[in-house]
């Protein structure tokens, strides 16, 4: 079942949302939302004799269903932006890493005007209420202009040659020291689309974000150029064209210079055993999603954090934090050794809880559960519990019923039970397992109450990954945010002994959303949520040409919610949320799954550190 | 045929495929494969900026690997009041621990006892009070109400975000903030406790009903406890503290 889950993750994932996708995924989109298959079973064809669900179904479908015509402009669109990554790209990285822009003004036609719509840079931070407590963290970042993509082509009167237009970038790229080794460029194609979809080989306009990495003096620099496009006519022999960029905007330009890199990684100094654990990229074996985690606490009591590094292949190990960033494996002499994933229970999961309420937080890895004895060691008292500890995607503590116990909430994204049959999840959107998450009310002693369905909290036979505590409200009450993989998330406002009630945040989809945190990001005394999901640039491009009017409304939309990437929830502090989205959040992770708040440069605003990508297979191949 | 109503259908390519320039199409994402899907995305640090933005900082911030990451946790793992992180990836190095270098801010580190409520304090919510520092140079403007005073709430929950969790513990910055003006701790029991002058750059373990002592001298209150209790017992049950 383990192999299910990541499965059907991985479902989703491939379904589309994949970031680079023009590659392959090109065509994801447009074939799992849009298209048309095996039309001899009548998809269209409906007729009387239908029953009325088959009927409602039929016409459904006919909704979903894209013209061959505009299936086909969707797949030949998106295999020139496959050429132009492929064949354009390349060249573009390579004049922009070396600084050697000069060498572009081949792309560009003779009779080519130019415009810089950004202006001036201005400093976007430091500003003055991020630095209240903090004037200086050595961090800088300029803007000029907006980068959100435009719904059509540029205009063509600009003042600018291509040389002048040129200089605009070699300026941004001036901020790094030159030589191809200080500077490190990236292109993402955001928008591709004919002028008139009928004519490929009239005018088309383009969106590019150009990406700069590298250093000046030793010290980071990062640039980020948006760049429109009015290009006469392409095909897929566009990598060996010449001349084709008619007109172009520089719409956006940000900058971000640090005087110092604000993480160095430690790793092979900190005493942690890395090569034991699974790595698909070193690894012969099967792909696996899903390889173990690592869960922080003080479980010895000195002030001192730990690790519980959980893994595939090598069961949990606890590794005791000295305090000088470096650990000690205790695994065997805190009576936690010999617990390697056996072949029937290879979920793997942990969780520290203070179950028993003595101050010194307990642990549940695989199927086991082991309380702390505070003296450094731990005993297993899975024989002595009557918690199910079975097959879970991830677990949240709190004492949600404030009986001074901690509870535990349990997420599941598939079947868990012996026998135990998950619905067949047919649709990507909105499809459930019929498999809830249980809530789990300790009564003290190792016996838990399984209250799920007294409290309603199994948010809706979902496939859930991760769930969080927070207070929603002002009642005092721990209130629960638990993601839904193919659905809208679930806000479970704790009103218990009564149900909880379940509210939708996401006025039309949730994104098909892996991980969630909570923190107060706006310091108004509210705790806000941000959410993981998938972000497809692919998706997002293909969607852009596709007229919502001749699709399913509703649909259209949930697809699109499920695009865009992660997502922040301010709380109003009434039970709704003001939901930011996009460039202003830096929305466009990946392929994103877990991700944390936390005050990385101490002055007081919670910052993020967010994770992504799904599966890593070749460098400088195509990617879907 | 595939649609957002059905998983299981295959679509064949609609068009061209240039399968020898490496352009590939999955008919059906169950279909096993070796190509990259969402491969090599750079984990991103995210700065807050006011309240209102996220910047995308990450090649400063050091810690952009484009390992294929899944859980992330944070804490100060080296004492030095910076907030540091631990990565967790199927594939692209499985565990990799990044310290925390920008420049060194006031902090404080606040852990809870609770007596009625739950022991560690899950659910607290602490509100604290600081004096945002004035600053000539720039001209210290106070905020819209006309006050110096910086606030932070934080909620104590062990967040588990995706195969990861953080410690049951609020760590907060207070960047060139020199005391705590006032905390104010509101416990899972309804019970608050208001403490006022607390100094930063401190592990502050407060009691319930109690007062705030530092880390140090409530590992030592401990210990003298299970020392004593040690010294009742003749039955060698274990202790707890």
């Amino acid at each position: 079942m383990f192999r299910m889950r990541n499965l059907s993750v991985a479902i989703v994932l491939l379904l589309g949302m994949s970031t680079a996708a023009l590659f392959s995924g090109l065509i994801h989109w447009p074939s799992a939302p849009f298209g048309v298959r095996r039309p001899s079973k009548g998809v269209r064809g409906g007729g009387q004799h239908v029953p009325a669900g088959a009927a409602a179904r039929s016409r459904l479908r006919s909704a979903l269903v894209l013209s061959e015509a505009d299936r086909r402009f969707l797949w030949d669109t998106e295999h020139i932006g496959f050429k132009i990554e492929r064949h354009v790209f390349p060249a573009w990285k390579a004049a922009i890493s070396g600084g050697r822009l000069v060498e572009l003004g081949d792309f560009f036609a003779a009779n080519f005007t130019g415009r810089d719509a950004a202006g001036q840079l201005r400093v976007a931070y430091p500003d003055a209420s991020a630095a209240r407590l903090l004037r200086d963290d050595g961090m800088k970042v300029l803007e000029a202009g907006r980068p959100e993509p435009p719904v059509g082509p540029p205009a063509n009167n600009g003042d600018l040659s291509a040389e002048a237009f040129l200089q605009r970038l070699a300026a941004v790229r001036g901020r790094f020291d030159a030589g191809s080794g200080h500077c490190r460029a990236s292109i993402g194609l955001v928008r591709l689309s004919p002028l008139d979809r009928d004519h490929f080989d009239g005018p088309w306009w383009s969106y590019w974000k150009v990406h700069m990495a590298g250093e000046r003096s030793g010290m980071p620099v990062e640039a980020t150029v948006w760049l429109h496009l009015r290009t006469s006519g392409l095909d897929e022999n566009v990598g060996d064209r010449r001349k084709w960029i008619e007109a172009a905007e520089l719409r956006a330009v940000r900058i971000v210079e640090g005087r110092r890199y604000l993480f160095q990684e430690v790793t092979a100094d900190s005493g942690i055993d890395v090569d034991a654990l699974y790595d698909n990229w070193r690894s012969d074996g099967p792909f696996d999603p899903n390889t173990g985690g690592v869960y922080v606490a003080d479980y010895d009591q000195d002030g001192v954090l730990d690790l519980l590094i959980d893994d595939r292949l090598t069961g949990p190990r606890l590794y005791r934090g000295v305090g000088d960033g470096r650990f000690v494996d205790v695994t065997d002499a805190a009576g936690l050794g010999g617990l390697r994933p056996r072949e029937r229970a290879q979920w793997v999961l942990s969780c520290w809880a203070d179950l028993d309420n003595d101050g010194d937080v307990d642990l549940i890895t695989q199927d086991r559960l082991f309380e702390n004895r505070g003296d450094g060691t731990f005993r297993d008292r899975t024989a002595d519990t009557n918690l199910l500890i079975t097959p879970a995607a991830g677990y949240a503590v709190a004492d949600f019923d404030g009986d001074g116990l901690v509870d535990l909430y349990v997420c599941h994204s598939g079947p868990y039970l012996p026998g135990q049959r998950a619905e067949e999840r047919v649709s990507w959107i909105d499809g459930g397992l019929g498999i809830d998450n249980v809530l789990w009310r300790n009564l003290g002693n190792w016996q838990f109450e399984d209250v799920t369905r007294r409290a309603d909290a199994g948010a809706g036979g979902s496939s859930c990954f991760t769930a969080v505590w927070f207070h929603a409200n002002r009642d005092g009450a721990p209130d629960l945010l638990a993601i839904n993989e193919f659905g809208r998330n679930a806000l479970l406002v704790n009103r218990f002994p009564k149900p909880f009630a379940v509210q939708a945040i996401d006025p039309v989809f949730g994104g098909f959303s892996m991980g969630v945190t909570t923190g107060d990001f706006n310091n108004d005394g509210w705790n806000d949520l941000y959410v993981a999901n998938m972000y497809s640039k692919a998706g997002n491009r293909i969607l852009s040409n596709v007229d919502p009017q001749r699709y399913d409304r509703t649909l259209y939309e949930k697809i699109r919610e499920g695009t865009i990437g992660n997502k922040l929830y301010l709380n109003r502090g009434d039970g709704t949320f003001e939901v930011l989205a996009g460039d202003a959040i830096a929305g466009d992770v990946g392929w994103a799954y877990g991700a944390n708040f936390a005050d990385f440069n101490g002055d007081g605003w919670l910052d993020l550190y967010a994770t992504a990508g799904f599966k890593s297979e070749r460098r400088g191949e195509p990617d879907g | 045929m595939s649609q957002p109503l059905n998983q299981r259908e295959h679509c064949p390519a609609a068009g061209k495929l240039d399968e020898e320039d490496g352009e590939f199409w999955l008919e059906n994402p169950w279909q096993a494969h070796d190509k990259n899907l969402s491969a090599f995305e750079r984990n991103r640090l995210l700065l807050n900026v006011g309240g209102r933005r996220l910047v995308d900082v990450s090649h400063a911030g050091g810690a952009d690997i484009d390992s294929d990451s899944r859980g992330v946790a944070v804490g100060d793992f080296n004492g030095d009041g910076m907030i540091d992180l631990v990565v967790r990836s199927s594939g692209g190095g499985p565990l990799r621990l990044f310290l925390n270098r920008a420049p060194r801010t006031h902090w404080a580190i606040l852990s809870l006892r609770g007596t009625r409520s739950n022991r560690l304090g899950l659910g607290a919510r602490l509100r604290l009070e600081v004096e945002a520092p004035k600053d000539s140079e720039v001209g210290d403007e106070p905020d819209a109400a006309g006050s110096h005073t910086f606030v932070i709430t934080r909620e104590l929950f062990p967040v588990s975000s995706f195969l990861s969790q953080l410690p049951s513990r609020i760590h907060v910055g207070l960047g060139r903030a020199t005391r705590i003006a006032r905390l104010r701790v509101q416990w899972p029991s309804g019970h608050v406790d208001e403490l006022t002058n607390l100094a930063v750059d401190r592990h502050w373990v407060i009691e319930e009903g109690g007062d705030a002592v530092t880390f140090e001298e409530f590992r030592a209150r401990t210990e003298r406890a299970r020392h004593k209790a040690r010294g009742a017992q003749s039955d060698g049950a274990p202790n707890r503290s």
